[in-house]
């Protein structure tokens, strides 16, 4: 177990190389604690390490900024950005950012009081197993980016940013492991729009440790599209803190990766906030995707959606764990939860999940969760109007992960997210 | 238009058709009565090449072509429309796109350019008009959470669109009110001309008030068990069908 903490988070980086002293330190030994979640890790009984365990991994190399620069202009075109942040292997790169916008490294050196929060588990932090890429994380996250938006301001355009490696830009360096931070702190009133690129072309690991702050009356829309290739292992953990009224909504659109693991866990802390977490989760290959959320109703009135649909084909696997806790207290909760999957192959897998925790008086839930096939009525409704069988097929997977992309705002429906969602689909069929 | 002969046809290894012979000339209209179970619609999906329905015995020429050698799309193609009695749901998919992509794979495989979105529209907005179908389910996603009678008129305005030569309208007018049964009727009535043909299944003689058959069918048992003029519809609709079951009787007696 240590051997395989030390190949994805060697000593050395911790000890010498990074800023944060004893935090550091902390963490680390809680990793060391706790070891890696195991299949006696409850929410992770379904996802297991492997491919990270076989996985050759070397150390972080730092990228070329005129290369990612290009790489963000290819893949962002003239699409309307507030500015760009690429996150390589071990580098933040601001292209054209406004101010609130830092290089979690180089607050890290400039202003090392006010970061040094930041090395700290927020309250959702767990102290187990489970958690453990959070502890990793802690331990060893050298960049990321901190974005800071100041009270009543809404920012016109998104702002994107490009997970990368070596091989995203051509670069042939072995694939290595990279812990990243990414802190998005949202002040009262204020409104932001956020885009995230995966485009990992390499098998290296990133491991992201995502907190999200909203003030009262805030908002925050986050779109994630992972297009990894085939290789990439993905391991994320996303926290957010809702204040009174704040709105926040996740789009992850998952048809890239290996292995790809996100836990989202969601306080919502203030009255009448809403939260939503809606995704796709699009299968070929032996790709393996899990989503585990939870949305924990602490304050009264507050809303939580969490909509999921997944398609599998080959050896695919899909796990979704929905879970919303009421607290008592917190009365007038509102909890939608619901995940529906087509499995194309006899092979593939879905794990599906919801559960509900209520402790409050007049509370609105509902859950559902389906697996089965295409169906053969809606097929032969299309073919005996004309569309031959892959048209059929086609149109009915698009129909049916539409129920998803629809529920995105105009401002983030993207060519590109078409364009990933079309492309994953034809693979499958 | 339309030659079969002998049909029989199995589903789990159940006999449901059992030597059924219906002869269509082009442009003529055809009306099938009968009672529930009979095998009506299991016509219509044998026609429109559903899976699941083994043809054991006899055959299908239409347009001179051997349709149970055809695939579901290559029937619709070639012209083969079913007007379901339950159209399906497909949710998550656009109306208007639906009916443009079918239309459009039509005109592809027959050699015809596509049509843009814009002229298209206009064509759909003009037929859906004819059909006083609300314009908002043309937005909606197909038949979804549509009302049975808003799924009808769905199933004649694809009609309308792929003006197809060989038309089966299963129950097409079961749960229409009274001024959506005229207004559909019109719309299978402007559809009718020398080189189509239209089989109408239907368990009230009402429907044929509208559309007036060439020739009325009753099937029952699998079989077409009589034939005749419009008046047939209406001695059915008077007596119902026991009397063609005393009349079967005594021919198997005889
Ligand atoms: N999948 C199936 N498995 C078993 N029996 C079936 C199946 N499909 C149809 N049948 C049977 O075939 C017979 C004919 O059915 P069909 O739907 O063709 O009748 P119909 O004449 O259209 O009746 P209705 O007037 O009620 O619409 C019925 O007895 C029906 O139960
Ligand atoms: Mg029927």
């Amino acid at each position: 177990m240590t051997e395989l903490i030390d190949k994805i988070c060697p000593h050395s980086t911790v000890s010498t190389a990074l800023q944060g002293g004893d935090a550091r330190a902390d963490a680390r030994q809680q990793l060391l604690r706790f070891g890696l979640p195991g299949d006696r890790t409850e929410t992770w009984k379904y996802t297991s390490l492997r491919p990270l365990c076989v996985a050759d991994l070397a150390a972080p190399v730092r990228l070329a900024d005129e290369a990612l620069t290009a790489l963000a202009e290819k893949l962002l075109g003239d699409t309307p950005a507030a500015g760009v942040i690429v996150l390589a292997e071990a580098q933040c790169l601001l292209l054209n950012t406004p101010d609130w916008v830092h290089s979690f490294a180089e607050l890290l050196a400039q202003q090392p009081q006010q970061a040094s929060a930041l090395l700290q588990p927020d309250a959702q932090v767990r102290e187990h197993a489970s958690d453990s890429f959070i502890w990793m994380n802690l331990a060893a996250s050298d960049h990321g980016v901190v974005i800071e938006v100041p009270a009543q301001t809404s920012v016109p355009a998104p702002l994107h940013i490009i997970h990368a490696d070596a091989a995203s830009i051509g670069d042939d360096s072995a694939p290595s492991a990279s812990h990243r931070r990414v802190h998005i702190h949202c002040g009262e009133g204020a409104s932001l729009d956020v885009i995230e690129h995966f485009v990992q072309g390499g098998g290296g690991l990133s491991n992201v440790y995502r907190s999200m702050e909203l003030d009262q009356q805030a908002s925050l829309d986050l779109l994630q599209l992972r297009a990894a290739s085939d290789q990439a292992l993905m391991l994320e953990h996303s926290h957010v803190l809702q204040q009174a009224s704040s709105s926040c909504r996740l789009w992850s659109l998952d048809a890239g990766g290996r292995l790809m693991r996100q836990e989202v866990r969601c306080a919502l802390q203030g009255a009448a906030a809403g939260f939503a977490h809606h995704g796709l989760l699009l299968g070929h290959g032996r790709r393996h995707m899990d989503q585990h959320v939870l949305a924990r109703h602490i304050a009264a009135d507050c809303h939580s959606s969490q909509l999921f649909r997944s398609v599998l084909a080959d050896r695919s696997r899909g796990v979704v764990n929905t879970a919303a806790s009421v607290a008592s207290g917190a009365d007038g909760s509102d909890v939608q939860q619901h995940c529906a999957s087509i499995l194309l192959s006899p092979n593939a897998e879905m794990d599906a999940k919801p559960q509900l925790e209520i402790l409050a008086d007049e509370v609105m839930a509902s859950h559902g969760a389906t697996i089965g096939q295409l169906d053969d009525d809606a097929l032969f409704y299309l073919c005996s109007r004309g569309l031959n069988e892959q048209q059929a097929r086609s149109m009915l997977l698009r129909g049916f992960v539409n129920t998803v992309l629809e529920t995105l705002p105009e401002g983030l429906r993207l060519a590109a997210v078409d364009q990933l969602v079309q492309k994953q689909l034809e693979s499958m069929l | 238009m339309l030659k079969i002969s002998n049909l029989h046809v199995e589903v789990d290894n159940k006999p449901i058709l059992n030597g059924l012979d219906l002869h269509i000339e082009a442009g003529q209209v055809h009306a099938v009565m009968g009672p529930n179970g009979a095998g009506k619609s299991t016509l219509g999906y044998v026609l429109a090449g559903r899976d699941g329905y083994t043809v054991v015995d006899g055959s299908i020429e239409f347009m001179g072509q051997d349709l149970l050698a055809m695939s579901v799309d290559e029937r619709a193609i070639a012209g083969v429309f079913l007007a379901f009695q339950y159209p399906v749901a497909i949710p998550g998919v656009n109306n208007s796109y639906f009916l443009r992509t079918a239309l459009n794979a039509r005109r592809r495989a027959r050699g015809e350019e596509e049509l843009d979105a814009m002229s298209f529209m206009r064509q759909l907005r003009e037929q859906a008009g004819l059909l006083d179908m609300d314009p908002k389910l043309l937005q909606r996603s197909v038949n979804e959470g549509f009302s049975g009678g808003e799924k009808k008129r769905n199933e004649i305005l694809q009609m309308a669109l792929l003006q197809p030569a060989l038309a089966v309208l299963d129950e097409t007018d079961s749960g229409l009110d009274i001024d959506a049964l005229r207004i559909v009727s019109e719309g299978v009535n402007r559809l009718r001309d020398d080189n189509r043909s239209m089989l109408v299944i239907t368990h009230y003689q009402r429907l044929l008030d509208h559309i007036v058959p060439d020739v009325v069918h009753v099937l029952a048992d699998g079989r077409i068990v009589a034939s005749g003029g419009k008046e047939l519809a209406l001695k059915l609709e008077d007596q119902g069908y026991a009397w063609l079951k005393q009349q079967g009787d005594t021919r198997k007696a005889s």
